[in-house]
């Protein structure tokens, strides 16, 4: 437990890069694009993980959802408070215009990257 | 009714809407910025409340404890990453206090005394065997060791007499010698067992010379002594000690006793319940009458005549040419 703390700090505060989106990033981003105005954390979380059919943790999530805000690719407004949440409130996130932007650039990346690429055969052992 | 709000500013809208968690206040004191601990803990509680009607609420309190060992890490980076440099520093003592706690709690762990593996006569002989002299109750010589082998202090420990001569046995360990012979003796501490070989060979005597002459640079030699037993006969198996009072006139090595330095001193001799004392004379080896100093041969009483009565044969005088 002790050294999965200490890798999880080196890697993500030593490795992370402000200004690269990461395919987590990638996938939280689109995430929050698919569900609209259903946007908090639970649900990009439950979608997230349906999709990439891995049970993600909630501070995973947030954290990666904390990023993207400070980068200026979403941003979030609370909700009233909740009983069915203890008294808290949910944060709703909406894509920013970088972020749109951003998207729309990796998908153009992906693109590129996929282009030319046929069928893919593994080679013959 | 809605208001916008960014998560990295610590801005927090609903601190006062509700009681912190103790949990929750941990993560505060340690820099984790509390907009995120209450987004968090609200998807924790709104899901938790979900998997308890569906799920029941023992495996909805397990998710819940699981996904909160899973997020603590990921909610410390945060914490490092957007706090400010008091708040990496107090973050950076609190993981060091948890490191120095885990590290502590874990040499603890590895040197804690195990339960009894292993039992171990102490004092014992090349055949595993415990000498015993004493006439009186003495107790038996044995430690007892975790399967590390850490010697553990004071165990709980069950002997008696498993075959043998019939000597006299107690729960606690303790041995009385009234006949000589060999006897088995069993141990219990736990699940160890040991059985140990005793040899009683009671000494009711030690007899000796009053004292021992030696010359210095000679070599070792035998402690004139004998233990007597109960038959009156020598006793060969003999377990004591052999205490020089003054080891730079003598000392006592390997069974032998060899002179250092000119002087006197005492040794004393105990063996199971008998102790009695030797004197030790260390004299001078000369060449020659001559050589000897007057203060020697004028001291006065026994001494000088010992030193005399010795040196007669072992003068070499000079040879001329």
């Amino acid at each position: 437990m002790a050294l999965r703390f200490v890798y999880l700090f080196y890697r993500m505060v030593l490795m992370a890069s402000p200004s690269r989106l990461g395919s987590f990033e990638l996938a939280a981003l689109l995430s929050v694009a698919r569900l609209g105005h259903g946007a908090y954390g639970l649900a990009i979380r439950r979608d997230l993980s349906d999709r990439m059919g891995r049970a993600y943790s909630v501070g995973a999530v947030y954290t990666t959802l904390q990023r993207l805000e400070a980068k200026g690719l979403l941003k979030s407004h609370t909700t009233d408070p909740l009983p069915i949440r203890g008294g808290r409130s949910r944060r709703h996130f909406t894509i920013t215009g970088a972020g749109s932007r951003a998207l729309r650039a990796a998908e153009r990346d992906a693109a590129a990257l996929w282009a030319g690429v046929g069928t893919i055969r593994p080679e013959p052992a | 009714m809605t208001k916008t709000v960014r998560i990295p500013s610590l801005e927090d809208s609903n601190a006062a809407s509700h009681g912190w968690s103790t949990t929750e206040r941990l993560f505060h004191s340690v820099g984790v910025d509390p907009a995120l601990v209450d987004c968090v803990f609200g998807d924790l509680a709104e899901e938790r409340a979900e998997r308890s009607a569906t799920q029941g609420s023992v495996l909805a309190w397990l998710w819940c404890l699981e996904q909160a060992v899973r997020s603590t890490p990921h909610l410390l980076v945060s914490a490092y990453r957007y706090g400010g440099p008091a708040a990496r520093l107090r973050l950076c003592a609190a993981l060091g206090v948890v490191g120095i706690a885990m590290a502590g709690i874990g040499t603890a762990i590895a040197l804690r005394d195990g339960p009894p593996a292993r039992i171990v006569a102490a004092l014992a002989n090349s055949e595993g065997g415990i000498v015993v002299n004493n006439i009186n109750p003495v107790q038996l010589p044995l430690h007892v060791l975790d399967k590390r082998g850490h010697r553990l202090k004071s165990p709980p420990v069950h002997f008696e007499r498993a075959s043998g001569a019939p000597i006299s046995v107690s729960p606690s360990g303790e041995i009385t010698c009234r006949v000589a012979g060999d006897a088995i003796v069993r141990a219990t501490s736990g699940t160890a067992t040991q059985e140990m070989k005793v040899l009683c060979r009671p000494v009711i005597d030690i007899r000796e010379s009053s004292w021992i002459d030696l010359v210095a640079g000679d070599p070792p030699r035998e402690l004139p002594f004998y233990a007597v037993g109960l038959n009156g006969q020598a006793v060969d198996e003999l377990r004591g000690t052999i205490l020089v009072t003054d080891s730079s006139v003598a000392t006592y090595d390997g069974n032998m006793i060899r002179a250092r330095n000119v002087g006197r001193t005492h040794v004393l001799i105990k063996i199971g319940d008998q102790a009695t004392p030797m004197s030790v004379v260390v004299h001078e080896l000369v060449r020659s009458f001559e050589s000897l100093r007057r203060t020697r041969v004028t001291s006065p009483g026994g001494c000088a005549s010992r030193w005399a009565t010795l040196f007669v044969g072992r003068c070499r005088p000079a040879r001329s040419g």
